[in-house]
């Protein structure tokens, strides 16, 4: 176990503190912008989904970001990992799963910070415009907002807790797959391409779930297949 | 003893016909020794090491101990490579807080020694490092692992000549009786005074294998012996000269 540990605390040696970096920037960079305009709009209160349009835009590219650092590995990794006490797929497994933790942190953090917000916007409004549904109406009418807390639409929260699984395996599979066979993150860069244009979620939106759930599984099932086949087989690689 | 038995490597790119990088290798190698692997660009010895380390797939058998090598006693065989394998983003400490956990038999008061010897900064990450001072790191990490056998492929590429000698000679001082090092390198003059036995390798197939204490008591040296065995012409570049200035008329 002692062998495994050394491979999960490496990883988080490795990336824990750059993604909680990225995500403490992202949060100030959304306060700073959301406060910003909100200070600045004087008597009017500016519409929320206004405010919110430059967060949405932050999150995904803070996104973005997680993602692709958790699929970048260096090249010089390849001859610690293959000759570890423990399987490159057991490697890869414990990867995946701390990619999952962040993926998920990044989903806590972002909803949060949108909570914090909102709860801000809603204070700085005048008694009449405000109620104590305020909020509550905010997650449900806002398609940003449904997609980070759906209330009551579990759908949501399976499709995202769904997407964090497949997301991180498949940024924990890509980097052992490109060491055997020299391919590109195409899939897996499609399933994050498709989770940023999906993620903001209007109520019982059962095609575009439906449509990220299947590109999640497709993902799951192919880089599971991978993931069973490369144990099978040492890399061939060129001289 | 790690043997090495019938060993056969074959590299395949497109449609070209497959080009064969080991050819039938065998060999023993006992502990204790210190091994020189010579050969020309593209002789195999990269390939015979990831081949040992089970890095690529391979025909033949390796053993360790008559055991084949896997998970349970791959902690046995350490690697420097000069195209690294450490992680540029982690510091010293963060590689020996790793290797120190996965390997259990790993040497702390060796590396504290190699890394104090070679003055490299214990809190700066390896991205940060120089050439020089990244190959020293590599072997470091190799030799304090723990391991039995110890394979160097070219590790000092780019290191200079002082930083070199001073390197064997500590490498000598350091070693204990059962530890093995496996050294490929083209610095045949400059490992000659340190090396036990040499392995020749020619396109894959192993040419030579010779100890020096039987090369010193035949009165020769394992340079003229490596010359030997390649078929080495003392006057090529005389007749290649001459060849070339033939017929040019004085000015």
């Amino acid at each position: 176990m002692r062998k495994h540990l050394a491979v999960l605390a490496l990883w988080a040696r490795l990336k824990l503190g750059k993604v909680f970096g990225l995500l403490v920037l992202m949060a100030v960079f959304e306060a700073a912008l959301f406060g910003g305009r909100l200070l600045r709009a004087g008597e009017d209160p500016p519409l929320l989904e206004d405010l919110l349009w430059g967060i949405s835009i932050l999150c995904a590219a803070t996104f973005l970001a997680v993602f692709a650092l958790l699929c970048w590995e260096p090249g010089e990794r390849r001859y610690t990992l293959g000759r570890l006490s423990v399987s490159e797929e057991a490697v890869v497994l414990w990867s995946a799963a701390c990619n999952s933790v962040c993926l998920l942190a990044l989903w806590a953090v972002q909803t949060a910070a949108a909570l914090a917000l909102c709860a801000w916007y809603a204070a700085s409004l005048p008694p009449e415009y405000a109620s104590g549904q305020t909020l509550f109406l905010a997650f449900y009418r806002l398609e940003f907002l449904h997609g980070l807390l759906p209330l009551a639409d579990w759908g949501v929260y399976l499709r995202n807790l769904f997407l964090a699984l497949a997301l991180g395996f498949g940024a924990a599979v890509q980097p052992y797959r490109y060491r055997r066979s020299g391919k590109l993150p195409l899939l897996p860069a499609a399933l994050a391409a498709a989770t940023v244009v999906l993620f903001p979620q209007e109520t019982a939106n059962f095609q575009d779930n439906l449509t990220l759930l299947l590109l999640a599984l497709l993902l799951l099932v192919r880089y599971g297949g991978y993931l069973i086949q490369g144990r099978r087989g040492m890399p061939d690689e060129a001289a | 003893m790690l043997e090495l038995k019938n060993l056969y490597k074959d590299y395949r790119a497109g449609h070209i016909s497959p080009q064969k990088a080991l050819d039938g290798v065998s060999v023993a190698i006992g502990p204790g020794e210190i091994v020189g692997l010579f050969g020309e660009n593209g002789a195999g010895k990269t390939t015979l090491m990831k081949c040992i380390l089970g890095l690529i797939r391979y025909r033949g058998e390796v053993l360790l101990d008559g055991e084949p090598v896997t998970r349970r006693n791959i902690a046995r065989l350490s690697f420097a490579t000069c195209e690294h394998s450490f992680f540029p983003a982690l510091t010293a400490e963060g590689h020996r807080d790793f290797y120190r956990m996965h390997f259990p038999r790993w040497r702390e008061k060796r590396f504290r020694a190699l890394l104090e010897f070679f003055s490299l900064p214990a809190n700066r990450a390896l991205r940060h490092f120089s050439t020089g001072q990244k190959n020293q790191f590599e072997v470091i990490l190799a030799l304090s692992q723990g391991a039995d056998y110890i394979l160097m492929d070219e590790p000092f590429a780019g290191n200079d000549l002082f930083n070199r000698e001073d390197f064997y000679k500590v490498l000598l001082g350091i070693l204990e009786p059962t530890e093995t090092v496996v050294l490929s390198t083209h610095l045949l003059e400059e490992v000659e005074r340190f090396v036990s036995r040499a392995l020749l390798l020619r396109r894959g197939k192993l040419v030579g294998d010779a100890s020096t204490l039987d090369l010193e008591e035949r009165g020769g040296s394992l340079t003229a012996y490596v010359k030997e065995t390649y078929g080495y012409e003392p006057d090529r570049v005389s007749r290649a000269l001459d060849r070339l200035t033939e017929g040019e008329e004085e000015p």
